[in-house]
C-alpha cells in the first residue's frame, strides 16, 4: 500500500489491532482524526514554567574548580584531574566547531562580544557539551535560540581560544 | 540530532539538551499527568517529577524503547503514586476537564454532532480502554510501548485498545442507521459496563 493511499496510517493501526476489514472500526478512526477529543493543551507559557521550575529543583551544574588549589602532586599533577580529561574533550569538540565553522566562509554580522552565542548558533550540540564539560552552560548560550547562522572562522577561533584560556588552557 | 545524541548528551550532563527533551516531550507528559491528576496542578506537580525522575534515572536509559514511551511510563506511574497518596479516584475523563461532562445528559445526546459524541463516548470508557486509545491514537505509540506504560501484557493493551474502539463502534452506528435515541442511550450505558468490570492496576 502506497503512503498516499493511507496518509494517516489508519489501516496500519485497524490491521496492528486485527480490526482491518472493520469498515464501521475504519470510520470510527476516520472520525477520531477528525475530531482530536483526548489531547488537553497545557496552559499559554506553560513549557517555559515548567523549565524554570524544573532548573530550580535540579542540582546546580558543575562549577569549574579552582585549578591551582586542586591540582597538587608535583609539576604534572594536573594530569591525574578528572577536568583535564574534561578540558581534553572540550578542545576536541571546539576542534570540531572550527572545522565545521570554517567550511562555511560566511563573514559574521556581529561583533566579538556574543562570538560564543554565535558559535553556540553554529552548532549547539558541539559547543553545550564542550562548556558542560568545562563546568556548566554559559547563560548567553543557554538564552540564545539554537539557530545557527553564518560565523566568521577568526572569530569562532577567537572565542575557542578565550574559552580555552578560561579553562587553564593555552 | 537524533534520539541516540540527545539521550547520550543528557547522560553526559548537557543542560541544554535536557531542557530540549522537556521542550520536546512536555505536551505528551502533561496530556498523561491531566488524564490522572483532573487538574491543572496536580499534573503539572506529576511533569515535574517525571522529568525530574527522568533527569536521575537517564543514565539508565538504554534505548530498548522510545525516549517518549519512557518519559510516559514515568508520567504513568508518577501519577499512580501521587493519586495513592491524595486517595483520589485514578483515571478521571480528559473530555471531562475542558468542557465539564462529569455528569453525561442523555436528553443531549440527540442534538450532538458526531465529534461530541464521540468525545462523550470516550469519556466513558472504562479507564485502560481510554488510555491504550488514547496513546495508540493520539501519541501515536506501538503496543509494544502501550503495554510497557501500562504495565501489562502486549495482548491485554491490545484487548483494551480493540474493545475501546469496538465500543465506540456501537455508539456510531447507532446513529447511523437511525436506531433512535433509546438505542444510543443503551449503546451509552454499556459503556459503564466496562467500566464497573475493571479495576485500574
Amino acid at each position: 500500500m502506497k503512503r498516499s493511499d493511507d496518509p494517516f496510517g489508519l489501516r496500519k493501526i485497524l490491521a496492528d489491532a486485527d480490526l482491518g476489514n472493520d469498515a464501521g472500526a475504519e470510520k470510527v478512526l476516520s472520525e477520531l482524526f477528525r475530531t482530536p477529543t483526548a489531547s488537553v493543551e497545557p496552559p499559554p507559557g506553560y513549557e517555559n514554567r515548567l523549565l524554570s521550575a524544573l532548573h530550580d529543583k535540579l542540582p546546580a551544574p558543575r562549577a569549574a574548580p579552582a585549578r591551582e588549589a586542586e591540582t597538587g602532586g608535583g609539576m604534572f599533577g594536573f594530569l591525574r584531574l578528572p577536568q583535564f580529561a574534561w578540558g581534553m574533550t572540550g578542545v576536541a569538540m571546539a576542534a570540531l566547531v572550527l572545522v565545521s565553522v570554517s567550511r562555511t566562509n560566511e563573514v559574521s554580522p556581529v561583533g566579538g562580544d556574543d562570538i560564543l552565542v554565535q558559535t553556540a548558533r553554529k552548532d549547539p550540540a558541539a559547543v553545550n557539551g564542550w562548556l558542560a564539560s568545562i563546568g556548566g552552560r554559559d547563560r548567553r548560550v543557554a538564552a540564545a535560540d539554537i539557530d545557527l547562522s553564518g560565523e566568521d572562522p577568526e572569530n569562532v577561533d577567537k572565542a575557542l581560544r578565550a574559552v580555552a584560556r578560561q579553562m587553564g588552557m593555552k | 540530532m537524533t534520539e541516540q545524541e540527545l539521550v547520550r548528551a543528557i547522560q553526559a550532563g548537557d543542560r541544554g539538551a535536557f531542557d530540549m527533551m522537556v521542550r520536546l516531550h512536555h505536551r505528551s507528559v502533561y496530556n498523561m499527568a491531566i488524564r490522572f491528576m483532573r487538574d491543572h496542578g496536580g499534573a503539572d506537580d506529576v511533569a515535574q517529577d517525571t522529568f525530574l525522575k527522568a533527569y536521575h534515572a537517564i543514565g539508565s536509559f538504554r534505548g530498548d524503547s522510545s525516549l517518549k514511551s519512557w518519559l510516559l511510563r514515568i508520567a504513568s506511574n508518577t501519577a499512580k503514586n501521587a493519586l495513592r497518596s491524595r486517595d483520589r479516584r485514578p483515571m478521571v475523563d480528559v473530555a471531562d476537564v475542558p468542557l465539564g461532562w462529569n455528569h453525561l445528559d442523555f436528553q443531549r445526546l440527540e442534538k450532538m454532532q458526531t465529534g461530541e459524541l464521540l468525545k462523550a463516548a470516550i469519556a466513558r470508557l472504562s479507564p485502560k480502554q481510554k488510555q491504550a486509545l488514547e496513546l495508540r491514537i493520539y501519541e501515536d505509540l506501538s503496543f509494544k510501548e502501550i503495554a510497557e506504560i501500562m504495565d501489562a501484557p502486549f495482548d491485554t493493551a491490545k484487548a483494551n485498545f480493540r474493545h475501546a474502539i469496538l465500543n465506540l463502534k456501537k455508539i456510531l452506528e447507532s446513529v447511523d442507521k437511525g436506531r433512535g435515541f433509546e438505542e444510543l442511550k443503551r449503546a451509552f450505558e454499556s459503556l459503564s459496563e466496562d467500566l464497573d468490570n475493571e479495576t485500574l492496576g
